[in-house]
């Protein structure tokens, strides 16, 4: 098992990386710990219990409420871009780009996560 | 020679490129791979030791001969959109579309292999390492114990997601929270939790990279605020300068990590040191260059509008 670590980056102070902290020897017994149960359980298996637990980082998660705004544009295929409705790109009017939020950090984000 | 930009129709940041490549005479072609099989048509034939393929999608043509460059943007998930959709069928239409793709000698913003391990955000924190950026302490672990030494040793600690909410309905946000040692971490052994120490900023920094282009936006926080996607501070993008050593880095990562494009969000502490946070190989940009004026879309276009890659590889980031 590679040896687990925590380190401090200064890259911009110049100060020196930091060691390996308390993290290595604690690794060392939580994996003992778990070692010593799989034999105690005579099941190989114990490890892998069925958890219906909901995982720690959801327990962030709130609902979104999705925006019920209509963008007042529409796709022009012929131009390959979208058009509002007097026939002018919508890139044409960046204050209404900004204002229906569809060019945000988040938007999309419901189909990609790396925005 | 033309450009295919991979998206749907609603994407509008798309838009702001398409107008570019119409400005400058360079042809394009916009495909959501959703609307294949159905109102998009491909065709790839592979004989006599070589191959060539085709594309057809509202009333635009492209050969795989006559391929530039690809601009991998949002696209939708292959097949969405057909009469019977199914897993099966996207498999199949991921096969043929990409996989013609993979045959052409074209530059990819950004190749596929590399926007797949590029979104590894642990990764991105080793490569950061590589690359000489600041990284705040992080932790991933399964393990209750050591998720909750993590938080004591640190005190102030923030909860990400690697991939993002989980999708279905109801969507779901899932911002970077900050937690304290004093958590209940028991849950930690049920999904991998990302912990990272917490870094008060002065400011989100967004910097975007073009192939060598690099431009860098400033967003003062709010106090306590964590994460700079949620919530309205008052205060808007703007554009400053990338500090030699910052643009150096980024070089640096984007040649380890074999991107032609990359959104990289720091934070900025009260001295003033950018603490790398992650690297997006599909960042946004649109609001940073309309609020901005940066041209970040213009930097897009000219990417995509230069001269074509080797024939022999389809890896061109060029």
């Amino acid at each position: 098992m590679k040896r687990f670590s925590v380190k401090d980056s200064c890259a911009e102070s110049g100060d020196p990386v930091k060691g390996v902290t308390t993290f290595t020897s604690m690794w060392r017994k939580v994996m003992n710990s778990l070692r010593k149960q799989c034999v105690s359980d005579g099941n190989s298996h114990a490890l892998h219990r069925r958890f219906t637990v909901r995982p720690f980082t959801l327990n962030y998660a709130f609902p979104r409420g999705l925006s019920n705004a209509v963008t007042p544009y529409h796709f022009d295929p012929a131009r390959q871009l979208n058009v509002l409705p007097d026939g002018r790109p919508a890139v044409s009017d960046p204050d209404l780009l900004l204002a229906v939020g569809t060019t945000t950090s988040t938007a999309g984000s419901a189909t990609h996560f790396d925005d | 020679m033309t450009v295919l930009i991979l998206t749907s129709e609603e994407d509008v940041t798309a838009d702001m490129v398409v107008a570019g490549l119409h400005r400058t005479g360079t042809p394009v072609m916009r495909l959501d791979p959703a609307d294949l099989p159905g109102k998009a048509v491909l065709s790839a034939d592979y004989a006599y030791g070589d191959f060539d393929g085709h594309l057809s999608v509202n009333g635009h043509v492209l050969s795989m001969g006559g391929l530039r460059s690809i601009w991998v943007r949002r696209p939708g998930e292959p097949a969405a959109h057909a009469v019977d959709p199914s897993p099966w069928l996207t498999a199949e239409t991921r096969q043929a579309l990409y996989g013609m793709l993979h045959s052409a000698a074209a530059r990819w913003m950004n190749h596929p292999r590399n926007a797949d391990q590029a979104r590894l955000k642990p990764w991105q924190l080793r490569v950061a390492h590589l690359s000489g950026f600041a990284v705040p302490p992080t932790v991933i672990t399964t393990a209750p114990r050591l998720a909750r030494d993590f938080a004591e040793e640190y005190r102030d600690v923030v909860v990400k997601s690697a991939s993002g909410p989980p999708p279905g309905d109801p969507a779901l946000a899932l911002p970077t929270t900050l937690i304290g040692p004093d958590a209940d971490f028991g849950a930690v052994a049920a999904g991998p939790a990302l912990l990272q120490k917490y870094i008060p900023k002065r400011a989100d920094i967004r910097l975007t990279c073009v192939g060598s282009r690099l431009f860098a936006a400033r967003k003062t926080a709010e106090p306590d605020q964590v994460d700079g996607r949620y919530g309205d501070t008052g205060h808007g993008w703007e554009p400053v300068p990338v500090p030699e050593r910052i643009g150096k880095s980024v070089h640096e990562y984007v040649g380890l990590a074999g991107l032609a494009y990359a959104a990289f969000d720091f934070a900025e502490d009260e001295d003033g040191i950018w603490w790398f946070l992650e690297c997006n190989q599909g960042g946004q940009f649109g609001f940073v260059e309309l609020e901005t004026g940066q041209p970040i879309a213009e930097a897009v276009a000219l990417w995509l509008a230069q001269g074509r890659a080797d024939r022999r590889t389809s890896d061109g980031r060029g």
